[in-house]
């Protein structure tokens, strides 16, 4: 049986970041392929270039909120007017516990909340398990 | 004197006896006939001086004051006429009521003698009683006018005097009727305005100033000095600011009004420049102030992102130092153990600092937090179930009084009893430590107290501790030295104040006082 290999699209320009989460995921033994963006202009340009019946279409996307102020709230309000992704989760991640923030993230068209803890492991349990259970994968 | 004095006579003597005497010139070259005059003339108690010719009569005339002269018309030599003459050429004697003496009646003599300035002939034999009556006429006219004369120069007087006075008044000083028209003024007034004195008396005062009034009613006119700030004029027409205070008073000429006058041109340039001055300073407050405000909005924003961006690189440090502990563990020796070790507890503690420092800076931010009925009680149980742990570790006894029900931001308050029994539990003496919770009213505030048995603080130090980053104690005692300058932030956005009492080795108590009314 091969592994279902699922489409994810991080937009994260925290290298060490990148690393974890890819580790997260391994360790929660799911395959993947990464489609990875390190600036906000690279990711709405992907995100705007997605059509529908696209097999490349991501069945996730990970969004860093920790991106230069403001600006990750533009990439979600382009991904939620591309009609292509409509069904895609959309999950924010980042470090931040100020309400503020959540509030935001969620009133732009996020529709879940991925937080990053400090501690090693509590990061690759919090967000594996939350990445798995996004994509039904748990 | 005779037994027939007649009412009049005694009219005439009473008058003689109530004032001074004055002088009467009898002139006759006929001795006798001086004699029987001065006996008829003796009753009105006057001075009499006799002359004998009309030379001799000249002579008197140059050293005395008659109030009449009886001039006999018939002498030898000069005669009344000539002597009569004579005597009104003279200045001194050109008024003198000359009554002539004569012994037969001819009109050119009367038209001559009253020509000459007489005011009367008598016709020999003379009539004692009409002698007396008509020179005790002229001699009460005499006194009368010497009345006169007295009254007057004591008016002169009194004027000077009164003119001395308004010459030295340090302002310029105006008299007026209730018409406003100028009866006095002195020179300050004359030069203030521009006239000469002459120009001036006369004037009415609103053409010197424009809004002069009499003083309005009673009592404005018994207070006697009103201040007013008005414009006058000058005679050139030049506007200048004065400042008067009017005075009313009676007199024998009615209302008369002083108003006294003091150029207020300097005082008004002084307040021109003090207003000046007052607006450039509070520009440069405002300025000040801006500039402040600017400062203060930016270093507000630097700590803002400050606290932000560094909690991604801390967190970093502290994941992968802990993911390089995890994976070459067993190849590390102890001395590296030992030193990841430091850099995972640095990067914790540069956590902890960093989430202080958000936590203080969203205390101090205005805006999200809502003012409600807050019951302290609950708040107080809530803060204690929060430290539990430490609570039962320390094997502490927080006692709490009944607390009030208050206008407040539950957060904030929760923040507060939070951290300053935790201080309590944090810095304790040897002895378990015991809490006490406490709250009065006073003087609209609810003061709060939280005292504690611990190590208390060193008199130097209570001013610094509810500064940021003020830790008084090494890593003995672990914290951030933010938690006080929360505590502060807090109670300033609950628009009360903190402070603490404190004997070194003896326990602290802190307040905080809280407005009763809530928000103000």
């Amino acid at each position: 049986v091969t592994p279902r290999v699922y489409r994810i699209l991080l937009i994260e320009d925290n290298p060490g970041d990148v690393v974890l989460i890819e580790e997260a995921l391994r360790s929660r033994g799911l395959s993947y392929r990464l489609t990875h963006c390190e600036t906000v202009d690279g990711a709405v340009r992907t995100v705007d270039g997605y059509r529908a019946n696209d097999g490349e279409i991501p069945e996730l996307l990970l969004l860093d909120y920790n991106l230069p102020r403001g600006e990750a709230r533009s990439v979600l309000i382009a991904a939620s007017n591309n009609p292509a992704l409509a069904r895609v989760p959309k999950a924010v991640i980042t470090s931040s516990v100020a309400p503020r923030d959540r509030d935001d993230a969620l009133k732009n068209g996020a529709d879940s909340f991925i937080y990053k803890p400090a501690d090693l492991d509590a990061f690759l349990d919090e967000v594996g398990s939350k990445i798995a259970s996004l994509l039904g994968a748990d | 004197m005779s037994s027939d004095v007649s009412p009049l006579s005694m009219q005439l003597t009473q008058l003689a006896t109530d004032c001074e005497q004055v002088k009467i010139l009898l002139v006759d070259d006929d001795r006798d006939n001086l004699l029987a005059l001065q006996a008829v003339l003796e009753p009105l108690r006057q001075e009499l001086m006799l002359a004998a010719s009309g030379l001799d009569a000249l002579r008197l005339c140059l050293d005395n004051e008659f109030a009449a002269i009886l001039l006999d018309v018939r002498m030898p030599g000069m005669d009344g006429f000539e002597a009569a003459e004579l005597i009104r050429s003279r200045k001194r004697s050109r008024h003198t009521p000359i009554l002539f003496l004569t012994g037969y009646r001819s009109d050119e003599q009367l038209f001559r003698g009253y020509d000459l300035g007489a005011v009367d002939f008598l016709f020999k034999p003379i009539v004692p009683e009409i002698l007396q009556s008509k020179v005790a006429v002229f001699v009460e006219l005499c006194r009368s006018e010497l009345l006169l004369r007295r009254q007057a120069e004591a008016l002169a007087r009194t004027e000077q005097k009164f003119r001395a006075v308004l010459e030295a008044a340090p302002d310029a000083m105006v008299i007026t009727g209730d018409d406003g028209i100028i009866r006095l003024a002195n020179s300050r007034a004359d030069a203030l305005f521009g006239y000469t004195r002459e120009e001036i008396i006369g004037l009415d005062i609103n053409s010197l100033i424009p809004e002069w009034k009499p003083p309005e009613d009673d009592s404005d006119a018994f207070s006697g000095l009103v201040e007013r700030r008005l414009s006058a004029t000058r005679k050139s027409g030049e506007s200048f600011p004065i400042q008067i205070t009017r005075s009313p008073f009676e007199s024998d000429e009615g209302l008369l009004i002083t108003t006294a006058i003091r150029d207020a041109t300097e005082q008004v340039e002084a307040e021109q420049r003090i207003r000046r001055i007052n607006q450039e300073l509070e520009r440069r407050v405002a300025e000040r102030t801006a500039d402040l405000t600017r400062s203060n909005e930016a270093l507000r924003q630097f700590a803002w992102a400050a606290s932000h961006d560094l909690q991604e690189p801390a967190r970093m440090v502290m994941t992968y130092s802990q993911w390089m502990a995890k994976s070459a563990g067993a190849k590390l020796d102890s001395q590296e153990t030992d030193m990841l070790k430091c850099v995972q507890d640095n990067a914790t503690r540069l956590q902890t600092l960093l989430a202080a420092l958000r936590q203080y800076i969203y205390i101090s931010e205005s805006g999200d937090q809502n003012w409600s009925s807050v019951d302290c009680n609950i708040v107080v149980r809530t803060a204690i179930s929060h430290l539990e742990g430490r609570i039962s570790e320390t094997s502490a006894t927080v006692e709490c009084d009944p607390l009030p029900t208050v206008q407040s931001i539950e957060i904030l308050l929760l923040q507060l009893f939070q951290n300053l029994i935790g201080n309590a539990l944090k810095y304790r003496s040897g002895e378990n430590p015991h809490v006490h919770i406490r709250a009065e009213a006073n003087n609209g505030s609810w003061i709060f107290s939280i005292r504690d048995n611990g190590i208390g603080i060193e008199p130097e130090y209570l001013e610094y501790i509810f500064g940021v980053f003020k830790r008084l104690h090494g890593r003995h005692y672990s914290g951030t030295g933010i938690g006080l300058a929360i505590c502060k932030a807090a109670v300033d956005r609950l628009g009360g104040r903190i402070w603490v009492e404190s004997n070194f080795g003896n326990g602290s108590t802190f307040y905080f006082a809280v407005p009763q009314g809530g928000p103000q």
